[in-house]
């Protein structure tokens, strides 16, 4: 065990099983104190390797992150302390491996429930080779201005509030952790601070004593008074007593052992032989609070009366001049974690993205405020979801079979088309499905698929304004542009297109009004009056009805079909519905085991 | 029982931490049968036994283990000691009987199902669901014999006495010279010549001595293998026909084990264990009943045990020991105070909290929120400390509920040992 002074202000650790929130407390905690290097060299994760990002102050910094304990003593060589954070299970092998280094010097133990036989070797080791063991079943110790082990002392307001950013002059050691950071509290109240506290832990058999820290404290000059919370229990006390006895302590000592209470218990009728063959009346609080008092402790009568004897102790100090006063400093503001200030409405920040269609964030999603559940439980289809997400709203029945319809009668047109021929042309080439599906639908546009949004855009234009059918036709030609949505390479007048007539059916019997696909009939009629293969194709149809729809709906204002149609939701349907047949092709392709497509030469003009 | 109560108490330190790997420290008692058991199988001669838990079974068990005994011993198994002078409430006297071989089944028959009290389980004593059928020995000396682990030396340590039979106190104060300790190697184990010293200190007088080193390994085997924390054999007892036997023995294993000895923890008996405790220990929260009148919740043990102290210097009593732990959810919140208000003696509550790592605002709207859930009809008295303690106590003050505050933790036990004697 050493024998003064643990930390410094450059004083290293390397913290074992990574927990973000107790490294930041530590750098937090070092920035307050003005630390120039963070007390966090490195992380041990067992099977990681790399860096973990962590603010110290204002800045971000990148703290390495090692896989084993010998890696990281290798790597930080100045790293003496070894915070270990460890799961009950497997602290003890990770501790001794750590007390196996030699570089380190200090192992805290904050694991409750390490088993005793194992606890006993890791101190048995220490001892023999004078290292320090602090815990287990502890929460750590701090230096006041210097170092921070963990979790301790708690949050920062806390930190600031017990003035543990600078020293004082009262060494604190205790069992237990929570009471240490009531008496971080109280010793700030009545003194002038910490100068270090420790929180041996709860463990039957800790790794350090209370006297271990206690004659430790009484060899650092900087500590003029110690404070001692004992609890009942064991006899650690009492090797305190006799070091006060002996003379061994100089400095004022101030104790009280908890647990004046503890003939109460029930449970202390089961005393176990063995565990009082040293007299269990010894153990008591009230036996341990007496036999200090005697070897010359200041005791008090009471729990509550110990924050009156550590004042008194320690005005007696400062008027026999031992206590020189403490530099008071201002501790600098540490920057509050963005999510903390918004959540305590101090800070707003813009936001880079908007949605308005669907929110995951809820007990389930929604998609344009309806719940998963509803839309199941209604027994809603595809078409009624492609409305919420596409129109944002839910459209009535007829519609939403309409785009159920439409995507149906899209979904394929054979292997020959430009999209399914590029997919199956990837596929052959051993890509993946997205790869396959994607070149496939990066065909689509004006001259596959595209004519759709076209057809609906002058169908509503020429409609809108009055057009006859003439006037629109050959207004085009003079144009230079084709009709979209008219024409077809096998279909003729007297052999229409079977989808056409499907959607038309349909249309007729559901919708409330189909006068733009009337306007279209009477463009095809014209345009067949001059080419018989002139006839409405199943683009046409759509790009026709679905005006019908929107206006036929009364869902949709003016201005809200004008730009649906100018986004082109309607090419969004062929995309959609051509997906189901291009994936078809990709997974045909795969189960045929089709090796690379080659296109043949015989296939090809060569020509200069 | 200091052990136990300390790592009770000191369970905090841990929660505190804000760690994730809280685990319930609940000490394991086991049964005698269940000791007898577990160390015949490590090789330690014990005498012979049987255990039975109906009246229907033991003619069988007699006639099966002790077809040509005379005498038996019929021993009542509770989690609890001085049974061989309790009363059952049924109106026999003692828990452990020594009978003729065929009357053994008439005394059984009125052990079983029965409740036994003695001076260790309080007036509303334990059920005897099994009792232990022994053959009686005829011992000719007896000695004392124990393995726990010590401080001083940091790894386990032998005691022995040539003499036994009452306790290693009185042993200790009788006959000093008569005990001798022999420490053993924590990485080496132990030795030929660590057993022999401890034979020797026995001072055998028929045993074989060759044997008897191999009964110490053994026992030290089981001691460690099992992570007993006290392997207590007394009497180790000769035999008239020159056996060691492990006559009588007190086992106590290292809760902190529980997760590498799940053999020996399942034998925990829950029917011996205090209900509170149970449904506390379902909650994950510390829960000690005692008998006094003001239920204390508390964060941290170091806190609770300071709370209780001041509690008795007011003159009051704790009705218990509740440790909520560090980062009490709100529903464990709701938890505790449920087991508080449905203990009838409870007259007053009392809920003392420094916030550290959690902050008292929300420690604050816990409260008010429990106290909503559960109908409270004794006062409740609250102090706060700590993070955000002026926020928490606001939220206590809105909350309209009739909570009292106190400044400090005199003021709150004062308040709270006034609120439970009007």
């Amino acid at each position: 065990m050493a024998t003064g002074q643990l930390f410094s202000r450059t004083t290293q650790a390397l913290f074992y099983n990574y927990k973000q929130l107790p490294i930041q407390r530590m750098l937090d905690f070092d920035f307050l104190c003005g630390r120039e290097t963070p007390s966090v060299a490195g992380v041990i994760n067992p099977g990681s390797e790399g860096f973990q990002k962590l603010f110290f102050g204002q800045e971000e910094i990148a703290i390495p992150v090692h896989s084993t304990v010998e890696a990281a003593c290798e790597a930080h060589p100045t790293a003496d302390v070894f915070i270990n954070f460890a799961s009950f299970r497997s602290a003890a092998a990770s501790s001794m491996a750590a007390l196996k280094q030699p570089t380190v010097r200090v192992v805290a133990i904050i694991a409750e429930g390490v088993p005793e036989s194992d606890t006993k070797q890791l101190i048995a080791y220490a001892r023999a080779n004078n290292k320090v063991v602090i815990g287990p079943a502890t929460v750590g110790g701090i230096q006041a201005g210097a170092f921070k082990i963990g979790d301790t002392a708690g949050t920062i307001d806390n930190i600031i509030h017990c003035k543990l950013y600078r020293p004082g002059s009262i060494g604190f050691v205790s069992k237990s952790g929570g009471m240490s950071n009531e008496l971080y509290n109280t010793i700030a109240r009545v003194t002038d601070g910490i100068y270090e506290g420790i929180a041996i832990g709860g463990d039957v058999f800790p790794g350090s004593t209370l006297s271990d820290h206690v004659l430790r404290f009484n060899n650092i000059p900087q500590v003029k008074m110690i404070a001692v919370l004992g609890e009942l229990g064991g006899r650690d006390e009492y090797s305190l007593v006799e070091a006060l006895k002996q003379g061994k302590v100089t400095k004022p000592v101030v104790a009280w052992v908890s647990g004046t209470c503890a003939r109460l218990f029930k449970s202390e009728v089961q005393f176990g032989h063995a565990g009082a063959k040293s007299g269990g009346e010894k153990e008591s609080a009230q036996a341990k609070n007496q036999a200090l008092r005697d070897a010359g402790a200041v005791v008090p009568t009471s729990y509550e009366a110990f924050e009156t004897v550590i004042r008194e102790t320690f005005e007696k100090l400062v008027e026999e001049g031992k206590i020189s006063p403490v530099k008071e400093a201002t501790p600098p503001q540490i920057p509050e974690d963005l999510n903390t200030a918004i959540k305590s409405g101090k800070v707003r920040a813009p936001t880079h993205i908007i949605s308005t269609i669907s929110d995951d964030r809820g007990e389930e999603p929604c998609y344009a405020g309806v719940p998963m559940s509803s839309i199941v439980e209604q027994g809603l289809g595809v078409g009624d979801v492609i409305s919420l997400l596409w129109f944002k709203r839910s459209l009535p029945r007829y519609c939403a079979k309409f785009i159920e319809i439409c995507i149906m009668l899209c979904a394929d047109h054979g292997p020959c088309v430009s999209g399914a021929h590029n997919s199956i042309v990837t596929a052959r080439a051993g890509k993946d499905l997205v790869s396959s599906l994607v070149s496939g639908l990066l065909t689509i546009g004006p001259r596959f698929g595209g004519a759709i949004d076209d057809a609906a855009r002058y169908f509503k234009d020429a409609y809108d304004r009055g057009l006859t059918p003439y006037e629109f036709v050959e207004g085009m030609k003079k144009k230079g542009v084709r009709v979209p949505g008219i024409g077809h390479r096998i279909k003729r007048g007297d052999n229409r297109d079977k989808r056409v007539e499907l959607l038309q059916r349909f249309a007729r019997s559901n919708f409330p009004s189909v006068k733009y696909m009337e306007y279209a009939v009477q463009v095809e009629t014209y345009t067949l009056s001059k080419a018989n293969n002139l006839v409405m194709n199943v683009d046409g149809a759509i790009g026709s009805l679905f005006l019908d729809l929107l206006a036929g709906s009364g869902m949709f204002t003016k201005q809200e079909i004008d730009e649906i149609v100018e986004i082109g939701y309607l090419n969004g349907l062929f995309v959609l519905a051509r997906s189901i047949g291009l994936i078809g092709h990709t997974f045909d392709q795969k189960r045929l085991k089709q090796p690379l497509y080659r296109h043949p030469w015989e296939d090809v003009l060569y020509t200069k | 029982m200091v052990r136990a109560l300390l790592k009770r108490l000191v369970s905090n330190t841990l929660t505190v931490a804000g760690k994730s790997q809280h685990h319930q420290l609940r000490r394991l008692n086991i049964h005698e049968y269940q000791g007898a058991e577990l160390m015949s199988k490590y090789g330690i001669n014990v005498p012979k036994g049987v255990a039975v838990s109906s009246a229907e079974e033991i003619k069988k068990a007699i006639q099966e283990v002790f077809p040509n005994e005379n005498e038996l011993v019929v021993k009542s198994q509770i989690l609890a000691g001085g049974r061989g002078l309790g009363t059952f409430k049924n109106g026999l006297k003692g828990g452990v009987h020594i009978v003729k071989a065929d009357e053994a089944d008439q005394i059984a028959g009125k052990m079983l199902g029965q409740i036994l009290v003695t001076k260790q389980t309080g007036p509303q004593g334990k059920v005897v669901s099994k009792v232990y059928i022994c053959e009686k020995l005829a011992l000719i000396n007896e000695m004392y014999f124990a393995i726990t682990l010590d401080r001083k030396t940091a790894g386990p340590i032998i005691i022995a006495c040539s003499k036994g039979g009452t306790s290693i106190e009185d042993l200790a104060e009788k006959y000093p010279d008569m005990i001798i300790k022999v420490p053993i190697d924590v990485f080496q184990g132990i030795t030929d010549e660590d057993a022999a010293k401890v034979v020797d200190g026995l001072a055998l007088k028929a045993a074989d001595k060759k044997a008897a080193i191999d009964q110490v390994k053994k026992l030290y085997e089981l001691f460690c293998a099992c992570d007993c924390t006290l392997l207590e054999i007394n009497p180790l007892a000769e035999t008239s026909d020159s056996q060691l036997v492990a006559a009588d023995a007190k086992l106590n294993f290292d809760d902190n084990a529980a997760y590498r000895q799940k053999e020996i923890f399942a034998y925990r008996d829950p029917t011996q264990e205090d209900p509170r405790e149970v449904a506390a220990a379902k909650a994950d929260l510390n829960y000690i009943g005692l008998d006094g009148e003001i239920g204390c919740m508390v964060n941290g043990a170091g806190l609770a045990m300071a709370t209780m102290d001041i509690i008795k210097l007011h003159g009051g009593t704790p009705a218990n020991f509740l440790d909520v732990g560090g980062n009490a959810s709100e529903s464990q919140v709701v938890e505790a105070f449920k087991i508080l208000t449905s203990d009838e003696k409870v007259k007053a509550i009392l809920v003392n909290i420094f916030g550290g790592i959690m902050r008292c605002d929300i420690i604050a709207s816990g409260i008010v929120n429990a106290a909503k859930q559960v109908s409270l009809k004794v006062p409740v008295v609250v102090r706060l400390e700590g993070t955000n303690v002026d926020q928490g106590k606001r939220i206590l003050k809105e909350s309209g509920m009739t909570l009292v505050t106190a400044e400090d933790l005199d003021d709150a036990a004062e308040k709270a040992v006034k609120a439970a004697a009007s």
